[in-house]
């Protein structure tokens, strides 16, 4: 998912679910920051590097391939944007070794998710806005691991875009070419994806890269051919996935509210986004590298006041001018507080699952 | 999605992806017949040797002498290029079919070819040994895969054309 989702869309859900626009702002702040908080920022910052919810291409060229550099990559990539769907997942005749990147693979409403947001429960809106953006994460990289892997995130030339038109189902060939500075052509299914690459654990087959920013599109239905799934296809349909992702998210804040007594797996708040569904609808579907706009004017209009863009230097001062007592008070304080339990409780989740993909964390 | 998704689609991507592996490991072969029999010609220079002597070139003059020469390292090269030329062209063949580029499979004649002949050079190896225990099981397991890769390839594609059969019959 991109900052349309992350900010915009977040701040659609979270004053759907009930917080006023101030709070509604800070909650997609949050949510569209876990993308912008690399190393190299908190390096800048002087904050703890352990808070790191990302990593920029620059980093992940340098990233080591070694074990304890994977472990590094997939403690950030399957805590905060592939969530791991089944911790405990089986299949038959496959090693240890296998297994272990198997189990990372994302899917929404697993056990860690109900983690996520109760982990989130009475705490700073900062947390709410990284439960927020994993759980949204849960959707839209579903079927692809947070760690490198050919065996498990690798896909092939089986790619298609499902078009509904008059005449019934079709399907369009989706080509990838390898140039991240050209846009993507959505004119022409042409789309840029990372390379092909026969190392296992090469930064190329981490998460979705090798299907490209196809997950990341709200409009897009599409059918591949995983590595992982023994030559069945999957078809994912983002314009379903999105919804579904935008009411679970208002469901987890009614939660995080008070509102709603407990946050179960598979329950929406369909009713609370029903009187707007047609409009939503029709942001996610209609066909755009960034909806970003048509969210915004939805949001301002839901709450009648102005949404900022987003600013990655708004609270950058007020951390590094606090003191360092007064720093874990401060918004960006607060955020690598959230960003340092949620990673820490799945890591050791994936540990205590027998794990080693991530390590040894003890927060 | 469910049409996309029955037993005869999976078994059919399952058994084209074998067969673009075999039709590929088929080639990397060649690479390897024409390395084996580059250093058979450099480096068994007594096995060249006896070659030439065959024609009795010694009441020969040395022009005819060269001539014989020549022609004995333009025969072998042509025979390791034929070689060489076979390998790819069935590998590519298998690949092809594999893609739904080409329907026939005149190349599966050639791969049964090559795996009978492969399979029953095999005991040639112990019987009057003329190298090491280690050369000898070195040799086996190279045929012996090479045998697997031709089996698998046309195994595939009888599994492949059976599926396509079937499916055409419904079709219908």
């Amino acid at each position: 998912m991109q900052e349309d989702f992350h900010y915009y869309a977040t701040y659609c859900a979270a004053f759907l679910a009930g917080y006023s626009h101030q709070e509604s702002l800070q909650i997609c702040y949050s949510a569209q920051f876990v993308d912008l908080c690399s190393k190299t920022l908190l390096s800048k910052l002087g904050a703890p590097l352990f808070a790191a919810t990302t990593q920029l291409q620059l980093e992940m060229m340098d990233a080591r391939t070694d074990i304890i550099g994977l472990q590094e990559i997939t403690r950030i990539w399957a805590s905060f944007h592939f969530l791991p769907k089944d911790l405990y997942a089986k299949k038959e005749k496959r090693t240890k070794r296998y297994l272990s990147k198997y189990r990372l693979i994302c899917g929404p409403n697993g056990d860690l998710l109900k983690k996520t947001v109760d982990l989130a429960k009475n705490k700073p809106l900062q947390s709410v806005g990284i439960a927020m953006h994993v759980l949204a994460d849960t959707w839209a990289h579903s079927y692809f691991a947070g760690t490198p892997s050919l065996v498990i995130n690798n896909t092939t030339k089986d790619f298609y875009e499902v078009c509904s038109g008059p005449d019934g189902e079709s399907e369009r060939q989706i080509r990838f070419r390898h140039n991240p500075s050209e846009p993507d052509d959505l004119e022409n299914d042409i789309f840029t994806n990372s390379l092909y690459q026969r190392n296992e654990n090469t930064i190329m087959n981490l998460g979705h890269g090798r299907a490209g920013h196809l997950p990341d599109y709200s409009f897009i239905t599409y059918r591949y051919l995983p590595a992982w799934d023994d030559y069945k296809m999957i078809e994912k349909n983002n314009p379903s996935d999105y919804y579904h992702a935008f009411c679970q998210m208002i469901c987890a804040m009614q939660y995080l509210r008070g509102d709603r007594q407990t946050f179960e797996t598979e329950t929406y708040a369909f009713e609370t986004a029903a009187p707007y569904e047609e409009r939503i609808r029709d942001i996610i579907g209609k066909r755009q590298l960034s909806a970003s706009p048509d969210w915004k004017r939805f949001g301002e209009e839901l709450s009648g006041e102005v949404i900022e863009d987003f600013d990655l230097d708004r609270y950058q001062e007020e951390y590094i001018s606090a003191s360092r007592d007064e720093k874990k008070d401060t918004y960006l304080g607060k955020f690598f507080d959230g960003a340092i339990a949620h990673k820490g409780m799945v890591c050791g989740n994936i540990f205590r699952s027998g794990n080693m993909l991530t390590g040894f964390v003890a927060v | 999605m469910e049409k996309k998704n029955n037993l005869d689609e999976i078994n059919l991507r399952r058994y084209r992806k074998n067969l673009t592996l075999s039709g590929q490991g088929y080639i990397a072969f060649s690479v390897w017949t024409c390395m084996k029999l580059f250093m058979i010609y450099t480096m068994r220079r007594e096995d060249m040797q006896s070659l030439i002597d065959a024609v009795n070139v010694e009441s020969y003059d040395e022009v005819a002498q060269t001539f014989v020469f020549v022609t004995v390292v333009v025969v072998l090269s042509l025979i390791a290029l034929t070689s060489v030329l076979v390998h790819v062209g069935i590998g590519i063949s298998a690949i092809k079919y594999s893609c739904g580029t080409k329907k026939k499979r005149g190349f599966l004649v050639a791969a049964g070819f090559f795996m009978i002949l492969n399979i029953i050079g095999i005991p040639g190896y112990f019987i009057n040994p003329k190298t090491g225990l280690d050369t000898i099981i070195a040799s086996v397991s190279v045929d012996l895969t090479l045998a697997y890769i031709l089996f698998d390839m046309i195994y595939c594609t009888g599994k492949i054309r059976k599926i396509q059969q079937s499916a055409s019959e419904e079709e219908q």
